[in-house]
């Protein structure tokens, strides 16, 4: 698995077997937890009405994300307005899922589903929901973008013009992520610590590699220009808050937007849902890369065991070791494992 | 601290299946077998062939539409993607990304269909073998199943009894020093299994101590455990379990000369009509008298185009019964299962024997046949009363009388893992797991000591 995929296989699976399972005319009753990355958790439910019976034919699906409060702050967008987005991004009919009257007690967004109309087909969406979630900042910034390249073109001024707007999202409880649009592109800065020291260097190699393979490699020219620095970078120097104090730990990995990632909603979609990932992503492959290495480890051990399993020790004097002769012909290695020659 | 509102992650890697999910559920997230699927060295070189990214105008968005699109559960979701194009000419491209191409679970079995990967099941008779698949099987289900960032979440996972510390240790090894887990606990099956009974209105108080009767696929444990602590030197295995239930069928089924004597078939049958008589001789005879007792499977191929109908007869109770007579199927062993778990009880300190036939609990998926836990209560008794008879006529004393109870509830299947939702959604649960920061300390040898959950 060299990719993590976007959406949530688990809610897929989970909503999957409630639609199949009302299918058949046993309807199931769930309250399952399903959780996904950053501090990110799922409650798939069936609702009670209001006289206290059990609605077999809703689910309720809530979310809460550890971004979401920064997401309505940042974008100084009220909650309705959000939800609205939500329930258009995820493009399922109104007898499908709908609004319910209030936010599941604990949760930042919920949508109330319909499962006698609930197909599988609509599974896809669903389980890009927090994807969406997080793509909203990334909405006005591109919104921004495009006016301000579209000014430039009609006063034919030369130089760069940048939005005073700096999104920032807290996407974790000490690493955010920052969005700034400008007329030619948008920049996009994640902020990242390490909890350990090994993986602070595994992650210094990755991202030289990051920066490094872009400018080796011709076939991934087209690829975001990918910086990294632990200052914070000029351009959201303003609304970086939580500097971690030793200087090493502050991570600053900026990737830069052209107008061709951006170029048509698709392509938009596909830009924002892997940013969204790099985290994990990136963390993701740390964690390989020390399994990679532990299973090195592991051969090398292995075949050291092997040549001094070989290795025979000089007969000692019969004299000096008279006692427990039986066991000394059943040799052992250090392991405590019986010798094999 | 950034994962005390995360849900623990709840394990339970067994040898056949792997139950995954978070605590507080009521049933595993995900139930798969535990194999792994690695590339063998011919398929990793077929697809260096590097491709390039056919001048789409974005290297970004071309990788992602491939596991956007792409439902995830097709096996030829990582050949898809043009991943050498990616590779530069230093040392990533020297070294190719062949430790990551495999698949864990249900696709590992798809895979292995394939030819270019091979299968391996790196738990045996419950103990881990393969440290590198392993470390690999749980990387791929903490991050692509589970979705975890396993910084923020705590573990709970389960050994079998008489797992070695060392493995444990190694266990520890890889959850902190690769994963760098928030916390971790590692428990004893039997003694989660115990836990999970306390499901049952049968059950008065909560007690550690019982003792546990485990019936997967492989083969069945009676596990005696005092407070918390597995008694090792009285466990007792018996060699039947589900699996030789379901060869037993199939054996009854090509005696008779059915159409269709597949394991596959066997095992539904097992599964859907199989229970514990009584009685086999007036069983026999009430299948006589019924017609209606005797029933039909019907089994459809894949297109459903085609039809054949199987007769399920005695196997019904004749089935489940190798438990209780193994003589009808085995002819090495011999014991039936109410005697071997007397056997265990005696073989325990006295102290706790009362303890011990007062709850007995079953787990694993070969105990849920109907009737299971009443006849062997049934038989059980008469075991014991039996010996207290006697006692009391060579003594001259009355006794006091011993209650055997045997406990069947409803998350029977998945006990164990249910057992650990159970506890890892208890507040106390975190304080009870060693941290990072405790590991970092004091080195792997504090996982050979976790403190027991003590709950009222």
């Amino acid at each position: 698995m060299l990719h993590l995929p976007s959406n949530n296989l688990l809610l897929q699976k989970t909503i999957n077997e409630a639609i199949e399972a009302y299918a058949q005319g046993k309807p199931i009753i769930l309250d399952r937890i399903v959780s996904d990355f950053d501090h990110t958790t799922f409650h798939v439910s069936t609702p009670e009405t209001n006289n206290g019976d059990i609605d077999r034919e809703q689910l309720l699906l809530s979310i809460t994300t550890r971004a979401w409060a920064s997401i309505l702050n940042t974008t100084n967008a009220t909650l309705p307005k959000l939800q609205e987005f939500l329930l258009a991004k995820l493009q399922l009919p109104a007898n499908v899922a709908s609004l319910p009257q209030q936010v599941e007690q604990g949760y930042d967004f919920t949508v109330a589903l319909n499962l006698s109309a609930l197909a599988v087909e609509h599974l896809d969406t669903l389980s890009l929901l927090k994807v969406y979630i997080l793509s909203y900042p990334f909405q006005f910034a591109i919104e921004e973008f495009v006016q301000l390249s579209n000014a430039i073109v009609d006063e034919a001024e030369e130089g760069i013009k940048q939005s005073e707007k700096i999104y920032r999202i807290d996407y974790r409880n000490d690493e955010s992520f920052y969005i700034r649009s400008s007329s030619d592109r948008i920049t996009v800065c994640f902020q990242t610590t390490f909890q350990d020291e090994t993986d602070q260097i595994f992650g210094k190699v990755f991202i030289q590699e990051f920066v490094d393979s872009r400018k080796r490699n011709r076939s991934i020219q087209s690829s975001p220009q990918v910086l990294y620095s632990n200052e914070p970078p000029l351009e959201i120097k303003s609304e970086v808050k939580s500097l971690s104090p030793t200087k090493n730990n502050n991570n600053f990995i900026t990737f830069v937007l052209f107008p061709r990632h951006l170029s048509n909603p698709e392509l938009q979609f596909k830009t924002i849902s892997t940013l969204c990932l790099f985290r994990n992503y990136f963390h993701y492959h740390i964690k390989c890369s020390k399994a990679y290495l532990h299973s090195r480890m592991r051969y090398r051990v292995g075949t050291f065991v092997k040549v001094l399993n070989r290795a025979k020790v000089e007969k000692a004097d019969d004299e000096s070791e008279s006692a427990g002769t039986k066991k000394d012909l059943e040799r052992r290695t250090f392991t405590g494992k019986k010798m094999v020659y | 601290m950034s994962y005390l509102n995360n849900p623990a992650v709840v394990m339970d890697n067994g040898t056949g299946l792997t139950k995954l999910g978070f605590a507080g559920n009521d049933s595993p997230s995900w139930v798969f077998p535990t194999a792994i699927a690695t590339a063998s060295s011919s398929g990793a070189s077929t697809n260096t062939n590097a491709s390039s990214l056919g001048g789409s105008s974005s290297g970004l968005s071309n990788t992602s539409k491939a596991y956007l699109t792409a439902n995830s559960t097709s096996a030829t979701n990582f050949n898809n993607l043009s991943t050498n194009a990616l590779l530069s000419n230093n040392l990533s491209g020297k070294r190719g990304t062949e430790d990551l191409d495999f698949y864990i679970g249900n696709e590992a079995l798809a895979a292995s269909q394939t030819g270019s990967y091979s299968l391996n099941y790196p738990i045996r008779h419950g103990q881990i073998e393969n440290w590198d698949h392993m470390e690999r099987f749980w990387e791929n289900s903490i991050f692509k199943y589970l979705r975890t960032e396993p910084e923020d979440h705590c573990f709970l996972l389960t050994e079998p009894p008489l797992n070695p510390p060392e493995n444990r240790e190694q266990i520890a090894e890889i959850f902190f020093e690769s994963f760098n887990c928030a916390g971790l606990y590692i428990a004893v099956q039997a003694v989660l299994a115990l836990a999970a009974s306390w499901t049952s209105p049968k059950v008065s108080d909560r007690s550690l101590t019982g003792t546990v009767i485990d019936s997967g696929d492989g083969v069945t444990h009676v596990i005696p455990v005092a407070e918390g602590y597995v008694i090792g030197s009285a466990i007792k295995n018996i060699p039947i379990a589900g699996r030789d239930i379901t060869v037993f069928i199939q054996q009854l089924l090509r005696e008779r000369g059915e159409v269709d004597a597949s394991l596959r078939t066997a095992e539904a049958i097992k599964q859907e009509y199989c229970y514990v008589c009584p009685d086999i001789v007036k069983e026999f005879n009430k299948f006589d008298r019924e017609p209606s007792k005797f029933a039909q499977y019907i089994v459809e191929n894949q297109e459903k185009t085609k039809r054949k109908v199987v007769d399920v007869g005695y196997e019904r109770f004749l089935a489940p019964e190798i438990f209780f007579s193994p003589e009808i199927a085995s002819s090495d062993f011999l014991t039936p299962l109410p005697t071997l778990v007397d056997q265990t009880i005696q073989a325990c300190p006295i102290d706790v024997r009362k303890g011990l036939y007062n709850n007995i609990v079953l787990s694993g998926g070969s105990t849920m046949f109907k009737d299971f836990g009443r006849r062997l209560q049934r038989d059980l008794k008469s075991l014991v009363n039996a010996r207290i008879q006697q006692s009391e006529l060579s003594s001259g004393s009355k006794s006091t009388g011993v209650d055997v109870q045997v406990i069947s509830h409803r998350r029977q299947r998945n006990a164990v893992w249910f057992g650990g939702s159970l506890l890892a959604q208890t507040g106390e649960f975190k304080s009870y797991c060693h941290t990072k920061q405790d590991y970092d300390e004091y080195g792997p040898e504090i996982v050979r000591n976790f403190s027991l959950f003590n709950m009222v």
